[in-house]
């Protein structure tokens, strides 16, 4: 057995130290905070870091940032368990542990030269965001930009001034539904899938890439393929419980894939079964 | 500007009709109607004496309660219909829509569509079809908001 | 050799720095321990094992090996139940020494377990990412097989393609030979530092007969598995079957103890704790070895995906001898027959397979 020489290298296990530099509130629930790296920190969109807050636990959050501005790492968490409570109570100067980036990105390479359509649902804009800033900033890349995001109130879009500058620019189209709104909200109300059959792309040379709740992934590609884009051509990224983020603990497993590496994003036709049996 | 016989053809709601069954839909029109922001298309307990084909801008179906206020239930869109009470009895509107925008739609007569629909199946069943199908998808987009698509991702 | 001839190796291998750990008796049970002798072995004792039971017995002989697995593996020491993964205080500093690696020497490790070993090999050190404590624990060390001439009633190696004979893995191979005045070991080297050993060992040349005959016990023993299980197909029989019903009739004897799982030599799941020591403010991350028929297995925020026992059940099932062949190119299922035995309630992994074939059979 000769692996002994492996170990020098860095330990993927070990937390590095980031320091904390701003948390914003997003939503009720929801916040953003955005860390300072030891040193530049490169990451694909759709990649994922697993933060730890001391003596707490780890979580998997993706990496909600610019790809371009290394240092500065952004995390938009949830406040759903022990762990994201830890990372809420968080401030400026406080330390946080990091390990990553692990995952497979946006296949934003492959979409070149043709349509980009971005589908998000409620915090799955956060996984999302760093592939529109990479497509924002190459945008001669590809033809029709579409971003379409759905949230259940008003109150629970987040990154709401990002959204307000994209819906801005001439060359993106952006489209926000709410699930419920009082009358102060000009919008549109319906679900998500409810954007898509009046959305600008050209079904057969577009790309889509979904994020959000399984549920809604499904419906929002059922809804693609109607309007013709096929099933390799939509990607999702899928949410498991990890505890490693390197395939070893076994957590994450979805069928065959182990999520932290296979996925977090995967091509829509190869789990588009596995996410239709109930408890994979 | 183009004929109401023109608009009604070119609806998404006469798609896939033949000729004369588009010419039996026409001898129901019963005019346009422009709305301009707010105002009311249908009220909640109206008479449903007409079916909207919206052919501009948007509508929003929303109910008004005592305290909590006016809550927009659903989006609808230029090519979209407003409104099925018009087929069903009491043919009494069950909930408001307001125009979040201005808002032109052709206005199709209740009576003289039941009237058209029972006068000839072939025309009713495409009809019916069609409202079907609107309930269906209207249904299918309340249950997926009724299922808090977006509420378990962290 | 004879007996005295696992006593020096015991001492050449103890004498070259490895911890030797072997078969010995605890609780009832014959499980792996540090070996100073062929005294601490199992000496005279067999295991009768079926679906739920496992008992030790006299065999009426000296028999060194004359017995199959335990419920322990090498896999305890190798991809430990609990290993610290990082230890710091709250500003991250790191404060857990880099141990010392140990060096492990097996002996009488059985056929089926060296295939465990290279399954976890696969898993730890082949798929992408190196796992430094397995590689830590599992390097440089040394192994003694022993092949199996008298399989348990549990065993179906011979169906898995993995024993009973060893044939890649070990640095000495050994065979028991019991007979009419006769109570010798066939040893051969399968490595350079075994050659060494085996050198050093002193041993005379075993006589052609000699080899013979331990080839021929061994060649028997496949045709004396106490279990079969049909691999044919089995990936896309299990893939198939994902809603079949009968997952529930399973699960309405499994109790989800995850036996199976802590018995068998190729699971490697694990979960992380994390503890603080309030006295000096330091934490620390703890690897434990995690089942996927614990219910918090698959927890995420809202719940975890898999709730029910069958679908639990069904993973397990599953990735054993379905979705490993698509993450690591072999089968997850060594043959062992550890789950069947140490089972409560004797759920036998290659009579649900046989049902599983027999229902995909109606279904076509």
């Amino acid at each position: 057995m000769e692996t002994a020489a492996d170990l020098s290298l860095v330990d993927p296990m070990a937390p590095v130290p980031f320091m904390v530099l701003q948390r914003r509130e997003e939503t009720h629930d929801t916040f953003t905070l955005s860390l300072e790296p030891p040193e530049p920190f490169q990451f694909r969109p759709g990649q994922f870091n697993m933060l730890y807050p001391f003596g707490i636990g780890e979580s998997a959050i993706s990496i909600s940032g610019d790809p371009a501005a290394p240092r500065r790492l952004v995390h938009t968490i949830r406040r759903v368990g022990n762990v994201t409570a830890a990372l809420d109570r968080l401030r400026p100067g406080d330390v946080v542990g990091v390990r990553g980036p692990f995952g497979n990105p946006w296949p934003l390479d492959e979409a070149r030269g043709g349509d980009l359509v971005f589908v998000a649902g409620g915090i799955g804009l956060a996984p999302l965001r760093p592939a529109i800033a990479w497509a924002v900033s190459h945008r001669d890349d590809y033809r029709r930009v579409v971003v379409l995001i759905g949230a259940r109130t008003p109150a629970d879009i987040v990154f709401v001034e990002q959204v307000q500058e994209w819906r801005g620019q001439f060359d993106l189209e952006v489209g926000v539904t709410v699930d419920a709104a009082d009358h102060a909200w000009r919008g549109p109300v319906g679900v998500v899938t409810s954007l898509i059959p009046g959305a600008d792309f050209e079904p057969s040379e577009a790309l889509a890439m979904i994020c959000g709740p399984e549920i809604m992934m499904r419906f929002t590609a059922a809804e693609l393929v109607k309007r013709g884009v096929t099933t390799d051509r939509i990607h999702v990224s899928v949410e498991r419980n990890m505890k490693c983020g390197i395939g070893f603990c076994g957590h994450c497993q979805f069928g065959p894939y182990f999520v932290c590496r296979d996925g977090p994003v995967f091509r829509y036709d190869r789990v588009e079964r596995l996410l239709t049996v109930k408890e994979v | 500007m183009p004929s109401l016989e023109e608009q009604l053809a070119a609806h998404p709601f006469a798609r896939g009709l033949v000729p004369e069954q588009v010419r039996t839909l026409e001898s129901c029109i019963d005019g346009e109607t422009t709305w301009v922001t707010d105002a009311f298309l249908v009220s909640a307990d109206g008479e449903a004496d007409h079916c909207y084909l919206l052919v501009e801008g948007a509508a929003v179906i929303s109910a008004d309660s005592p305290g909590r206020g006016r809550r927009s239930i659903q989006t609808i869109h230029a090519g979209d219909v407003v409104g099925w009470s018009w087929l069903f009895p009491p043919h009494r509107w069950a909930f408001d829509a307001t125009a979040l925008t201005e808002t032109r739609a052709l206005v199709l007569d209740g009576a003289k569509l039941r009237f058209a629909i029972d006068d000839d199946p072939a025309f009713g069943l495409e009809i019916v079809r069609r409202v079907g199908a609107l309930v269906a998808d209207r249904l299918n987009a309340t249950r997926l908001q009724l299922l808090d698509l977006y509420g378990n991702r962290g | 050799m004879g007996r005295d001839g696992v006593d020096r190796l015991i001492s050449i291998l103890e004498d070259r720095g490895f911890t030797v750990m072997g078969p010995t008796v605890r609780d009832g049970a014959i499980v792996h321990g540090p070996l100073r002798s062929t005294g601490d072995l199992p000496i005279g004792l067999r295991d009768e094992q079926g679906p739920g039971t496992y008992r030790l017995f006299e065999r009426g002989d000296d028999a060194l090996f004359g017995y199959v697995v335990g419920p322990s593996s090498p896999k305890m020491n190798f991809h430990p139940a609990e290993t610290v993964l990082w230890k710091g205080s709250s500003d991250l500093t790191r404060a857990d020494p880099a141990p010392e690696p140990p060096r492990f020497a097996f002996i009488g490790v059985r056929a089926c377990e060296l295939a465990a070993i290279a399954i976890q090999d696969r898993v730890f050190l082949g798929s992408g990412a190196v796992d430094r404590i397995y590689a830590s624990n599992r390097s440089g060390s040394f192994m003694v097989a022993v092949n199996c001439v008298e399989p348990g009633a549990t065993c179906f190696c011979a169906s898995m393609d993995t024993g009973p004979r060893a044939r890649t893995g070990y640095d000495l191979a050994m065979t028991e030979v019991i007979g009419d005045g006769i109570h010798h070991f066939v040893v051969e080297a399968g490595s350079d530092i075994g050659a060494e050993v085996l050198t050093e060992l002193g041993a005379r040349l075993a006589a052609a007969d000699e080899i013979e005959t331990a080839e021929r016990l061994v060649g028997e023993a496949a045709g004396k598995m106490g279990r079969s299980l049909d691999t044919v197909g089995i990936k896309e029989l299990l893939y198939a079957a994902a809603e079949d019903p009968y997952w529930e009739e399973i699960a309405a004897r499994c109790l989800t103890c995850a036996n199976c799982t802590m018995v068998c030599p190729t699971c490697f799941c694990s979960t992380v704790e994390d503890r603080g020591e309030l006295a000096n403010g330091s934490a620390e991350r703890v690897r434990k070895w995690d089942s996927c028929f614990n219910f918090e297995f698959s927890l995420v925020h809202g719940g975890p995906h898999r709730v029910s026992p069958a679908s639990r059940y069904r993973q397990w099932m599953t990735h054993k001898l379905a979705s490993w062949y698509d993450q690591f190119d072999t089968s997850g299922c060594v043959g062992c027959g550890r789950c069947i035995t140490w089972c409560p309630v004797g759920i036998d992994i290659t009579a649900e397979a046989a049902a599983f074939r027999a229902r995909g059979g109606d279904r076509a």
